[in-house]
């Protein structure tokens, strides 16, 4: 829904939507979370990393993620209905740009 | 996604559409062997069933992220499994089982062995226990486990062969060589049609026109008494991945024709 953040979401203090440098950050280290410390120390997470080829994350993983990245920004950033309109190839294509870019918008 | 200790093991599980209070029960999804997980779910026909009812997803013993102890394989374990999680997430019975390929066979067995817990069975593609199908199912997957000792094989999965595959190989030896699930799978009772005949919730059986296990479609559809068969056009055994969209319809349909249970 569009307008400013209400008093609604009341655990949630009203704040300055998150820049994407912030939302990056956040991200990097949900997966480190998710995929573990010892494989991420020789790959870097920047926003043109992908989840698939470069990051070799497997389906379980990123639901683990996207579940983790809803437990962090609540139900104002809808994966599950972000995802639901892109089929099985497109998830598996998506890159880490593209998954800040998605919570940047739904959270501003 | 929550972590819950059921039957001296943790769970990964995923509740959805939590305190939603309908005509339809809760409907919990099962999901296949070895490679398999909840994801499979969650990426396909969960979201929208879950704007409908309560529903569960969650990762079988040995599989996803839920524990891999050494034994409790057999049908029986895996129902244990499942009435635990269930009671432990506050999930009122009878559910109505989703069962995709194995998932299948262990919601028919439910339905057979403790039809209190089961509202109604969906089967996507599901194998019923037959003469010889613990083999049937292991033979590859033993086959596949056992390249892994041919020269060279090893040092590609552990070396260029990445992340993934080595985390793939790796589930599969564990699941073969250190639990008891070859074992449990091929000590399965048959399910015969006098077996069958005893279940007595309703039954939708869903198969792809091409898959290989078509004749256990037609074996249940005559055994199961009202079971609803539909055979999806072009598909294979992997229907779910094939017509994520039409499996979704066909279950909302069923589970729309559900005879309102009193809860």
């Amino acid at each position: 829904m569009p307008g400013p953040p209400s008093t609604e979401q009341a655990a949630a203090p009203a704040a300055a939507p998150p820049t994407s440098d912030e939302v990056l950050a956040e991200v990097r280290s949900l997966l480190v979370d998710v995929i573990g410390d010892d494989f991420l120390l020789d790959t870097e997470i920047e926003l043109d990393t992908s989840f698939n080829e470069d990051l070799e994350l497997e389906s379980i993983e990123f639901v683990a993620l996207s579940e983790r990245l809803l437990e962090r920004y609540g139900s104002q950033v809808d994966f599950v209905a972000w995802m639901a309109e892109m089929d099985l190839d497109e998830i598996i294509a998506l890159t880490v740009g593209e998954l800040v870019d998605f919570i940047v918008t739904s959270l501003s | 996604m929550a972590r819950v200790q059921a039957n001296d093991i943790t769970i990964n599980a995923i509740k959805l559409g939590d305190g939603l209070s309908g005509p339809l029960p809760p409907v919990v999804f099962v999901h296949g062997l070895i490679m398999d997980n909840l994801s499979s779910y969650y990426y396909t026909v969960a979201p929208a069933i879950s704007t409908e009812t309560e529903v569960v997803l969650y990762d079988l013993r040995g599989h996803g992220l839920t524990d891999r102890p050494a034994t409790g394989y057999t049908l029986d374990d895996a129902l244990d499994d499942l009435e635990g999680l269930l009671a432990t997430l506050h999930v009122p019975t009878p559910v109505v089982l989703v069962g995709n390929s194995v998932g299948g066979t262990i919601a028919l067995h439910a339905a057979i062995t403790r039809p209190e817990l089961v509202a109604g069975i969906g089967l996507i593609e599901a194998h019923p226990v037959v003469e010889g199908w613990g083999d049937h199912l292991m033979a590859d997957i033993e086959e596949l486990v056992a390249g892994f000792d041919e020269p060279g094989v090893r040092e590609f999965i552990t070396g260029e062969g990445g992340r993934k595959l080595k985390r793939m190989a790796g589930v599969c030896e564990d699941m073969v060589t250190k639990t008891s699930l070859p074992a449990d799978l091929r000590a399965a009772t048959v399910m015969d049609a006098e077996l069958l005949g005893r279940i007595r919730c309703p039954a939708l059986l869903l198969y792809g026109e091409a898959s290989d296990i078509l004749d256990r479609a037609e074996l249940l559809a005559a055994a199961i008494p009202g079971a609803e068969l539909r055979i999806l056009d072009g598909c294979s055994h992997s229907v779910l991945m094939e017509a994520p969209e039409e499996i979704g319809e066909q279950l909302h349909e069923w589970l729309g024709s559900l005879p309102v249970t009193s809860a």
